[in-house]
């Protein structure tokens, strides 16, 4: 997966394809470097950027432990 | 975990609900990374929508000791992947306080925690600390039923770190601070979830457990639930 491949623009934002991302991970495939580089500085930005607590809103699923 | 997503997740990748992720993606599965990924392409394409707290396996420490390290150097032979794993973690926020009702972490509390802005003043983009605030945000634990209201606080020897805590600490905080309960998870359960129902059975519970990999590790056979808040109901899926 390359970050050509995986990324496209929604609304003027580029963001990486969710059904193109979720179905290449179900086949285990590949992540370009690159492209996982990207990934993980884009949403370091993100959370970097939240404060220590949130507030959430409902109608909200709450998730536990995931564990790979 | 990308099978549950299939039920919470419209075709089209728009969540219909507010997803809130209390922490330990890593670890104990051999599937992390995907996992991570997959979680992280959700959080870029809906930042305000889903949010994501650490957990205490989001550490340099627990990724060594346990599978992650070794997973990321295997699937990449890179050290700097895991580097930025790592920063990736240190910036995920702590706690959140959904509809003004739930306060939520991954661990519980700690003796340190009066009031909301001891969590929001506290420095996050840190290694997790032995003990201490930021420590029990991440690895404290409910006491068991039977010692919850004869105790405050205990050591938490199962951890090696960070405190047991019981129903008087979390009451004063839940009412300081207009909450009804804690939801929190990093305890396995075999149903998924567990309320803790410290205050007789005609109370709702202070404390509520959710966890949400099923079969953990392979061994448990437990369930995994999820916590669905709509309309001022709470459900378990």
């Amino acid at each position: 997966m390359s970050i050509a491949n995986l990324y496209h623009t929604v609304d003027g934002k580029t963001v990486p394809k969710l059904d193109l991302i979720r179905k290449h991970l179900m086949i285990e495939g590949h992540i370009e470097k690159e492209c996982l580089v990207k990934i993980l500085q884009e949403v370091t930005d993100v959370y970097r950027n939240e404060s220590n607590m949130l507030r959430v809103q409902e109608p909200v699923i709450i998730i536990g432990d995931i564990h790979g | 975990m990308i099978h549950m997503f299939e039920k919470v997740v419209d075709p089209k990748g728009i969540p219909a609900t507010n997803l809130l992720f209390l922490g330990d993606y890593v670890d104990r599965g051999i599937y992390s990374l995907e996992v991570c990924v997959f979680l992280f392409c959700l959080k870029l394409n809906h930042p305000r929508n889903v949010i994501m707290l650490r957990g205490n396996h989001e550490s340099r420490a627990m990724t060594e000791h346990f599978t992650f390290r070794t997973e990321i150097l295997q699937k990449f032979h890179d050290e700097e992947i895991y580097e930025l794993f790592i920063k990736c973690f240190e910036a995920m926020p702590i706690a959140a306080d959904v509809n003004g009702d739930y306060l939520c972490m991954h661990g519980g509390i700690s003796p340190e925690l009066r009031a909301k802005t001891d969590i929001e003043n506290v420095n996050r983009f840190i290694e997790p600390p032995l003990k201490g605030f930021l420590c029990d945000l991440l690895w404290s634990d409910p006491m068991d039923d039977r010692d919850a209201r004869k105790m405050r606080f205990s050591p938490n020897p199962q951890r090696e770190c960070s405190v047991k805590y019981g129903l008087d600490p979390v009451k004063e905080i839940l009412r300081t601070n207009n909450f009804i309960s804690v939801i929190r998870a990093h305890q396995v359960q075999v149903d998924g979830y567990k309320m803790h129902r410290w205050g007789g059975h005609q109370a709702f519970p202070s404390v509520i457990t959710v966890f949400s990999a099923p079969n953990y590790c392979g061994e448990y056979n437990n369930k995994g639930a999820v916590i669905l808040i709509e309309n001022d109901k709470m459900n378990i899926k």
